[in-house]
């Protein structure tokens, strides 16, 4: 604490006037005989000794209230380490990772770990670090928040009411499941920065930091606003439930199956997984976590009316850091998978020399967040004889021409809404090829060429992102070394290149036929030809060209991530439609058509119900839909120290700036209180007295 | 002390008549328990509604057209003893009157009563003697009908109070009692100011040996009205602990207290069988020395008026 102008200080002899004036008043009192004194001493003596007090009181008040001038006008202030920023004022952006892996809880020497009753959260410490930043920002500031689950939210736009933006930080809702897009909210505030109306802008980030929240990804900005990365290190022990297949039990009628995946990071004992319909256990299974990822099958009734939802659950751990990722819902119903056809058209005994080898292991190793990929690889002649409307996608790879009726039960498949994947080989004649199936390519292959010193890139220089035109995630893949190729014919209107060569020609083309869709890779999909397999950017390469060719389901295919927006429409006969989700919070819908539906926050099953108008709502089972956090929250493993860029102003983590903090007003404040409790003690005193 | 002539002017009007017949050693206006020892004419008083028609005097009333009765009880001399409070407390305004028109000293004021009332004994024959007194009887005057004795009794009511000295009301009015003798009375000036609770218990033990007890309680406006700006160190006149006190606030509540002395000391004063008075020095003497004689003559009939014997 120190004084601005010390030298007032002086005036605290001051004090001495009321004490002073307490003892002259005594000594220097009018003295008056009076023969009736005694009489005077009765009347005086129920209020003496609480007069007395009043005296007391009135001498303490009137001397700290000289004190409290005094030191008022001496300008006190106390020397505060600022929280945050340098006391100047500012328009500070504030990001908070508010995904599922901020929810693990604090602990002693480290940001995360073993959870334990009633503790914080990494969530909450966010928000209570960005609250004491916003208290250390002047008047003048300015302060927005973006929350960084995705999607991205905006939960102060930019406002230099500041208490409004702390008070909105103060909420606590329920354990986030959302999945984390730093990059998003980074790029969110920036936008948010762009308007400011204070020249010292700010970025504060608060994150785990986690190797899913992809922190490398994130632009940060340059030039003119500095930015404070604020990671909650430490990498506790987590486990979880990650997907759940349900299919139909070919053995038992009636019955469902469901292949359950855990994955545990850390040391964690079997334990126990559970299927629960309401509160009744319908079947459970032990779970081998010291392996790491294990899979088990649990048994349970197909739900062929009504609400299909039931939970499966892990035993608790006190070592494992997140709970919400301990219970996931399913739908006892067939499964919503995507049927993949891999025709084959260079088998080979070594997975890895065998055509479709890469890709049925990308397709083993794909995310189950996008739901499950199941495939099955069979040899040309074996596909012949299928029923290609088992089948959702089909990818004929290396395979040669196709038979007459195979080619027009191709057309009709693709037309009624299938996906085909050709991609290039030694065992396709391009002619022919060409001339069967060319209406239905989106790119014809002319002919078969070396492309020696040709690697492959996004379609056009200027399409950077690391998402194509089409949609598709192409990123990774510039190294890409290839020795031959398809030569591909100028796509036709309406097809789109979503990959290319670097002498400009088309790579992967995407078109359309009927209600299906098509693609062309001109390259195989083993190491024939390219080491596209061995990229990094092969396996989400693949993963979304499959779902990109699946057909549009009725329902999500997989789970559903928390926060995601869902396109639903009103069954046909219904009028209303009623979604109850699985806190039995219920969200009605009285139009017909589609509308869409996003308080898919709370993770767990959300039943669909329908009805004429003026009926009561009914399950529509295969509506329904389960809303999971996503699989990659729950591996908390750190993302490395993916430092803010040089190139970037950055700030001091702590804050550090000391700075002063007058307490005058306050001195002030009290010395009016004081100077109200004098009137009124006087007034007491007199009313007192005359009792 | 001389008596004030404008005041002795005044009060020369006045009678004394006591309410009670008193042994008197000399005749006198007032009415003796011993009839028919020495009775005679003694004057004609106009006809009162109430008085016996027998005693109307015919003679006179053809002389004069007027409704007169005789007079022909036996009149005995009155004997008075006048008791002056000399305590420190009467001495207050020390400076005496604050200004020509203001309160007297209360001392003063007392004396002048107790003064009027022995020269209008003295002067119609009665005996009048003076009592001083502080917590004991000090100097005492017996009483005495001779005109030049009326000198003796104003010199010993003119004694100025004791500075400081107590008062024993009960002490010193026993005494009185011991020493007034026979039936008579017994005229006391005091402010009263003895808290204790039979102060005035001797004014019974007076009446009750036949005594007519008067009691001027002479109390100075600033006693009752605490005029006293603000705060202000309150001193006693006898010895009492100084208070401080703000007089503007206490006000109420003091005034609250004078009154119910005032109230007290007038209801065990009558109770006791005594003429009370209320001598504010602000007041006139004659006034109050006036009420009562009136009083008096209302109890008894008397119709006696200074220097008619």
């Amino acid at each position: 604490m120190g004084f601005a102008t010390p030298l007032m200080l002086l005036g605290l002899l001051a004090a001495a006037v009321p004490v002073a004036a307490h003892l002259m008043r005594r000594r220097d009192l009018p003295r008056v005989e009076l023969p009736t004194v005694a009489l005077l001493s009765r009347a005086m003596a129920r209020s003496r000794r609480r007069v007395h007090v009043v005296d007391l009181l009135l001498l303490a008040a009137r001397i700290l209230l000289v004190v409290g001038l005094v030191v008022a006008v001496a300008d006190p202030f106390i020397e505060v380490r600022l929280a945050y920023g340098d006391g100047q004022a500012a328009s500070v952006a504030i990001v908070i990772d508010d995904s599922m892996s901020m929810e693990r809880p604090l602990v002693a020497g480290g940001a995360g770990g073993a959870r334990e009753a009633g503790e914080e959260t990494l969530a909450a410490l966010a928000r209570a670090e960005a609250q004491d930043a916003i208290d250390a920002l002047p008047e003048g500031s300015e302060v927005s928040v973006i929350l960084a689950g995705s999607p991205v939210r905006l939960l102060v736009p930019r406002t230099d009411d500041l208490e409004a933006a702390r008070l909105a930080l103060g909420g606590r809702g329920a354990p986030s499941a959302r999945a984390t897009d730093l990059p998003g909210a980074v790029a969110r505030a920036i936008r948010e920065l762009a308007g400011a109306g204070v020249e010292a802008r700010r970025l504060l980030v608060f994150t785990d930091g986690a190797a899913h929240a992809h922190v490398d990804d994130v632009r940060w900005p340059e030039g003119g606003i500095s930015v404070e990365d604020r990671r909650f290190e430490g990498q506790p022990d987590n486990r979880a439930i990650i997907a759940a297949e349900v299919a139909i039990d070919p053995t038992t009628p009636g019955q469902v199956s469901i292949a359950v995946h855990t994955r545990a990071h850390g040391d964690f004992p079997q334990t126990r997984v559970r299927l629960l319909q309401g509160d009744a256990e319908i079947d459970a299974r032990s779970v081998d976590l010291t392996t790491g990822s294990s899979r088990v099958t649990l048994h349970g009734p197909l739900a062929v009316d009504g609400d299909p939802s039931a939970r499966l659950v892990l035993d608790r751990d006190e070592g494992d850091a997140l709970a919400v990722d301990d219970e996931r819902a399913v739908l006892l119903r067939r499964s919503a998978a995507v049927r993949i056809l891999l025709v084959d058209g260079d088998p080979h005994p070594s997975r890895d020399r065998d055509e479709v080898g890469y890709l049925a292991r990308a397709l083993d190793l794909a995310p189950l967040d996008h739901g499950v990929l199941s495939y099955r690889v069979v040899d040309p002649d074996t596909a012949e004889a299928l029923d290609l409307a088992a089948w959702d996608v089909i990818v004929l790879a290396n395979v040669r021409v196709p038979s007459r009726q195979a080619t027009t039960r191709l057309y009709r498949f693709v037309e009624d809404g299938g996906g085909l994947l050709i991609t290039g080989g030694d065992r396709v004649e391009t002619g022919p090829y060409a001339a069967r199936l060319g209406e239905l390519l989106p790119a014809r292959p002319s002919a078969i060429a070396p492309s020696e010193g040709l690697s492959l890139a996004p379609p056009s220089p200027s399409a950077a992102a690391p998402v194509s035109a089409s949609g598709l995630r192409v990123s990774n893949l510039e190294g890409t070394v290839t020795t031959r190729r398809w030569v591909l014919d100028a796509p036709p209107t309406g097809a789109q290149v979503a990959l290319a060569f670097t002498d400009g020609s088309p790579a992967l083309v995407l078109g359309q036929f009927g209600s299906g869709r098509t693609a062309v890779l001109a390259v195989t999909l083993d190491a024939a030809w390219s080491d596209l397999p061995y990229q990094p950017g092969f396996l989400p390469l693949m993963v979304e060209l499959i779902e990109h060719l699946a057909p549009d389901g009725e329902r999500p295919r997989g789970a559903v991530v928390p926060g995601a927006a869902l396109e639903l429409a009103t069954p046909p006969g219904a009028d209303t439609m009623v979604i109850v989700g699985p806190d039995g919070s219920r969200h009605d819908y009285d139009e017909r058509g589609t509308f869409t539906f996003d308080e898919t926050v709370a993770p767990g099953a959300y039943r669909v119900l329908a009805a004429a108008r003026g009926a009561t709502p009914s399950d529509i089972g295969p509506a329904a839909f389960v809303v999971a956090p996503p699989s990659a929250e729950s591996d908390l493993t750190p993302g490395g120290p993916n430092e803010v860029p040089s190139s970037v102003e950055t700030q001091r983590a702590d804050g550090g700036t000391v700075a002063k903090r007058r307490i005058a007003p306050w001195l002030f404040l009290l010395a009016g209180l004081l100077a109200v409790a004098e009137g009124w003690l006087r007034m007491r005193r007199r009313a007192w007295a005359a009792r | 002390m001389s008596l004030d002539p404008d005041v002795a002017q005044r009060v020369q009007s006045l009678t004394l008549s006591a309410r009670r017949a008193v042994e008197g050693l000399l005749s006198g206006m007032h009415r003796s328990p011993h009839r028919g020892a020495s009775v005679v004419f003694v004057e004609h008083r106009e006809y009162r509604p109430g008085d016996d028609p027998r005693l109307l005097d015919w003679r006179a009333f053809a002389r004069t057209d007027r409704d007169v009765i005789k007079r022909f009880e036996q009149e005995t001399q009155l004997r008075a003893t006048l008791v002056l409070d000399r305590s420190g407390s009467m001495a207050y305004p020390k400076d005496g009157k604050r200004s020509k028109e203001g309160p007297a000293n209360k001392h003063t004021h007392a004396a002048t009563l107790l003064s009027a009332l022995a020269y209008v004994l003295i002067r119609q024959g009665d005996a009048a003697g003076a009592a001083l007194f502080t917590d004991e009887v000090g100097d005492v005057v017996p009483p005495r009908t001779r005109p030049a004795h009326l000198e003796t009794v104003l010199t010993a009511l003119a004694q100025p109070p004791e500075p400081g000295a107590p008062t024993d009301l009960r002490a010193a009015l026993y005494a009185v009692a011991e020493r007034a003798g026979r039936r008579g009375v017994v005229a006391i000036a005091s402010d009263l100011i003895d808290l204790q609770e039979d102060a005035l218990a001797p004014i019974a033990h007076l009446v009750s040996r036949g005594h007519e007890v008067i009691l001027f309680h002479v109390l100075h406006p600033d006693e009752i009205d605490l005029p006293f700006p603000g705060p202000t160190r309150f001193l006693g006149c006898e010895g009492e602990d100084a208070i401080d006190a703000d007089a503007d606030a206490v006000r109420r509540s003091y005034k609250r207290e004078i009154e119910a002395f005032i109230d007290t000391s007038r209801r065990r004063a009558v109770a006791a069988g005594a003429r009370y008075t209320l001598a504010r020095t602000d007041g006139r003497p004659e006034q109050q020395l006036s009420e009562v004689l009136a009083a008096g003559r209302r109890a008894t009939g008397s119709t006696g008026s200074p220097g008619s014997r």
